[in-house]
């Protein structure tokens, strides 16, 4: 053997060597320096939420001067790519996130049952309406999104209750969110399915019910006169109001369908003194205030007007169907089924 | 390259196998594995009942394959070897397709062709059109897939030896015959290759499927809708079923690249020429006019016509509007352009892509070398290259994010310690880009460097030249066509990639794809219009000046 040869065997061996000794680890990723459980809040806040970027950035001067220690990290994407993502990161045993503030209540109920959420009763929920409020302080309502009917200003008459989209007189075309992709077209399903029973979505299907992806695609459709009326987000028809639409709101007689939007800080967080401050900002007055102004949103503060010179809190409550305890149920646990049952519906 | 450097070729497939299987292959395996685990076998014969939606996703991914071939080889022809004029122009617009994010592409095809309000239904009469179901979304994604034919087919011709066609030529052969019967051949495994390529964009897209296949009547599911129904689901159940369909789109991508391989073996001649003399282009002669016609009405159908609904899009202040001056608006341009944080993100955007690009083309080229060099491993190479291409953006993002939302430590003899923290950095979003279009890069190096021969490099080496040195001389200059098509294909593709940039980008900043999907599922599709104008604008000013500076026609670079 040469020496050059001798040279390369012994490199190749301590290689071998060096890599056999190196161990590898995997941990969840360090917190920040500081981890104040008690005091002024402080260190890094990470929330991953659904609320809008325009709602964030009227947020974040708010945040900036009641928390001024406190940098908060904003992940900011629809909420089943939020809730996508949240189960990657727990499948991988790394929440990144101290606070969870999407618009899907199914969720969170599922959440909490699996032990995830820490609880926490801020002091500003007290003023909140009852029927909003879990008993349990797993999580709190933050906001509140509306399933309403719209229609445009010069179309045929629109229907007047959810009802009416699948039997009925009214003989028009709606669109529809999907259920199966869209988490506010599926508390609106479970609702309705719940309500109208199984008849419901293949009365829809016979109708010609135009099911688009999601809320966006159910107000093009309204607006470009390929559908006559729509299921839609009270936020989606006022911001489009806004912008010169010609889109129209109906309240519908049976009851609209509230979509609580709430916040739950995680058992796994690292920092909860200053994720419950950053809790607490977001229900104060001047949070939610941002809420309805920016949001188009109701706020939960029964203070507060609605968005846009809509009524508040306690009156959309009233037009709206009750949350129970049975719809969270069914939700969570025949959501499934309530699926199956709308494709199986909408595949003939 | 050559086969007498055995060990050096080893330590360049362990160099490249271990950035690729680590970033791509083996988080997205573990995923699979994680779904695939629990429920065992016993999921067959429910993956029956999902026959519609694999039998959709073959349906549309073929028919897009056959529309960009059909389209494409043809054009690809008579941009880059007729003396049609204003060739450059057209190929940078039929490269737009790419530059456009497919949803937005379907968006402008929806308000041209959706049944009751769209444009082309208003003017022709009801319900001419109707863009929903299977036939629309081949259509679209066909549309959309043009300039991975053509970019690839263009390349081929470019480097096809013009050495051939005098030959024929001299023996007799006209014009057009030796044109069809030489070179058209020779391009074909580029071509098909491009169709291929095609095929599994199609099969693996969610948003054009999603867009116009939910409100079909009755729904067009593909597999891919089905799989984000499935992960949407969530829980383990969800995960495993959205594995086993995840599983038999991977099994499209080597099912798809034996066809290829099957079709373009009678083109794979080896061309010895290094430089030949430059191709003489066809005269078209007489029916020049009429293929300027031709071509001018396609481009215009297929490429300016929905560009210009979304144009209208960015322009209207409600979707689908009658057409009136007065409800035409600027404020969603001001609205979008305006805000810093767009100049942010697009500055990001490049950034990314521009990087991704570069490390496509490089991991693209190694990979076709070892596939070269290694006979009996190298359509393993390939395959784990092109694997990741047909995985679905969500799934890969959801591997990439299971496998690194924890800080990976590579501790050496408890003494040194190496942490790989990838969780909400940029890096990530690099990682998943290369991962998903090295496609792109190792497919059309393969196909340019299967025409190469061995002799060239030989030639180099004889000359003197060090292994490195030859291969930097000889092929290398050969292959920058088909590279530089890749890095085009791939750049336009990262920059406005939607689905995976909105999973895994850092909190608190945003990309192109992030401001997108925003802008798209709240603020009004509008203001996702304006902004892939805005890009448009950018990619054609941004060729024109590359043109301009390095003062040659316009063409494929």
């Amino acid at each position: 053997m040469s020496l050059p040869m001798l040279l390369r065997a012994a490199g190749v061996a301590a290689a071998l060597v060096l890599l056999a000794a190196c161990r590898i680890e995997s941990a969840a990723p360090a917190a920040g320096p500081t981890l104040a459980r008690e005091g002024t809040p402080s260190g890094d806040v990470w929330v991953y939420t659904s609320m809008y970027r325009h709602v964030l950035d009227a947020l974040e001067p708010l945040l900036k001067a009641r928390l001024p220690d406190v940098r908060v990290h904003w992940y900011q994407a629809g909420s089943e790519k939020v809730a996508s993502r949240l189960e990657a990161e727990r499948a991988a045993g790394a929440i990144r996130a101290d606070l969870l503030a999407t618009s899907d209540p199914f969720l969170y109920e599922r959440l909490a049952r699996e032990g995830a959420l820490l609880r926490y009763a801020s002091p500003n929920v007290l003023r909140v309406p009852r029927a909003l409020v879990d008993l349990d302080a797993r999580y709190a309502a933050l906001r509140l999104s509306t399933m309403v009917l719209v229609h445009r200003q010069d179309g045929p008459p629109p229907p007047t209750s959810f009802a009416a989209l699948a039997e009925g007189p009214w003989t028009g075309r709606v669109a529809i969110g999907d259920p199966l992709t869209s988490g506010t077209a599926f508390t609106w399903a479970v609702f309705c399915d719940a309500k109208y029973g199984e008849s419901f979505f293949p009365g829809l299907r016979q109708r010609g019910a135009i099911v688009a992806g999601g809320n966006a695609a159910v107000l093009q459709k309204v607006e470009s006169g390929e559908a006559d009326a729509g299921v839609l987000l009270l936020e989606n028809a006022l911001a489009a109001q806004a912008r010169g639409s010609p889109i129209q709101v109906v309240w519908p007689t049976d009851g609209a369908v509230v979509i609580p939007g709430p916040a739950a800080l995680f058992a796994t967080t690292p920092n909860p003194v200053a994720a419950k401050a950053v809790v607490d900002v977001l229900l104060s007055p001047e949070g939610q205030r941002i809420i309805v102004e920016k949001g188009d949103m109701h706020a939960v503060d029964p203070r507060l007007a609605g968005p846009r010179g809509e009524a508040g809190v306690s009156e959309l409550l009233e037009r709206a169907r009750p949350w129970t305890p049975e719809l969270l149920e069914r939700g969570l646990t025949q959501g499934g089924a309530v699926k199956e049952r709308f494709r199986q519906a909408f595949s003939q | 390259m050559s086969a007498a450097a055995p060990k050096s070729q080893w330590l360049g497939l362990g160099l490249w196998l271990v950035p690729v299987l680590c970033f791509s292959v083996l988080p997205v395996a573990a995923l699979l594995w994680r779904g695939l685990g629990p429920t065992g076998t016993g999921g067959l014969d429910w993956l029956l009942a999902e026959g519609g939606a694999l039998g959709n996703t073959l349906l549309i991914a073929t028919g897009a394959a056959v529309l960009a071939f059909v389209l494409g080889a043809p054009l690809a022809l008579v941009l880059q070897r007729t003396d049609l004029p204003l060739r450059g122009a057209f190929t940078v617009l039929f490269t737009l397709p790419s530059a456009v994010p497919a949803f937005i592409w379907g968006m402008g095809w929806l308000s041209l062709a959706s049944p009751r309000a769209g444009y082309l239904n208003r003017l022709l009469g009801d319900d001419t059109f109707d863009i929903y179901g299977p036939a629309g979304i081949a259509f679209v994604e066909g549309v959309s897939g043009l300039p991975l034919v053509l970019l690839a087919g263009a390349a081929a011709l470019r480097r096809v030896d013009p050495a051939m066609e005098e030959a024929a030529r001299v023996c007799g052969a006209s014009t057009p015959r030796a044109l069809l019967t030489t070179t058209l051949p020779l391009a074909l495994p580029s071509l098909l290759s491009g169709a291929v390529m095609v095929f599994l964009m199609a099969a693996s897209s969610f948003g054009v499927p999603y867009l116009l296949g939910v409100s079909a009547s009755p729904p067009t599911r593909v597999l891919t809708t089905r799989i984000y129904e499935l992960v949407l689901m969530g829980g383990d159940e969800g995960l495993a079923r959205a594995a086993q369909l995840a599983t038999s789109l991977l099994l499209l991508a080597p099912m798809a690249m034996l066809v290829t391989w099957a079709l373009g073996r009678a083109g794979r001649v080896r061309l010895s020429a290094g430089k030949g003399l430059s191709s003489r282009p066809f005269p078209l002669g007489r029916a020049r006019g009429l293929v300027l016609g031709a071509v001018s009405m396609t481009a215009a159908v297929l490429v300016l016509l929905p560009l210009g609904a979304i144009l209208l899009t960015s322009l209207q202040r409600s979707f689908g509007a009658a057409l009136t001056w007065e409800t035409l608006t600027l404020t969603h341009w001001a609205g979008v352009l305006l805000e810093p944080r767009t100049l942010h993100a697009t500055g990001r955007s490049l950034l990314l892509a521009a990087g991704a690009g570069v490390l496509v083309c490089g991991l693209g080229l190694a990979a076709a070398v070892l596939r070269r060099g290694l006979r009996r491993l190298g359509p393993g190479v390939e395959a784990l290259a092109v694997w990741p291409y047909a995985v679905p953006g969500t799934v890969l993002a959801l591997a990439l994010l299971l496998a690194f939302s924890r800080d990976l430590r590579f501790i050496l003899l408890d003494r040194v310690a190496f942490v790989l923290a990838l969780a909400h950095t940029p890096w990530l979003l690099l990682i998943a880009y290369v991962a998903k279009y090295l496609a792109l890069g190792a497919r059309n190096s393969e196909e340019a460097l299967a025409q190469l021969d061995a002799s060239l490099t030989e030639a180099a080496r004889v000359s003197g030249a060090g292994p490195w040195r030859a291969f930097v001389d000889a092929p290398l200059p050969l292959l920058r066509p088909a590279l530089t098509a890749a890095f085009v294909l791939a750049f336009l593709a990262c920059a406005t990639e939607i689905t995976m940039s909105v999973l895994l980008v850092p909190a608190g900043t945003e990309v192109l794809g992030t401001l997108l999907f925003e802008l798209q599922s709240y603020a009004d599709p509008a203001a996702a219009a304006v902004l892939a104008c805005a890009f448009i604008a950018l990619v054609v000013v941004g060729q024109a000046l590359l043109a301009l500076l390095t003062r040659r026609p316009l063409d494929t670079r």
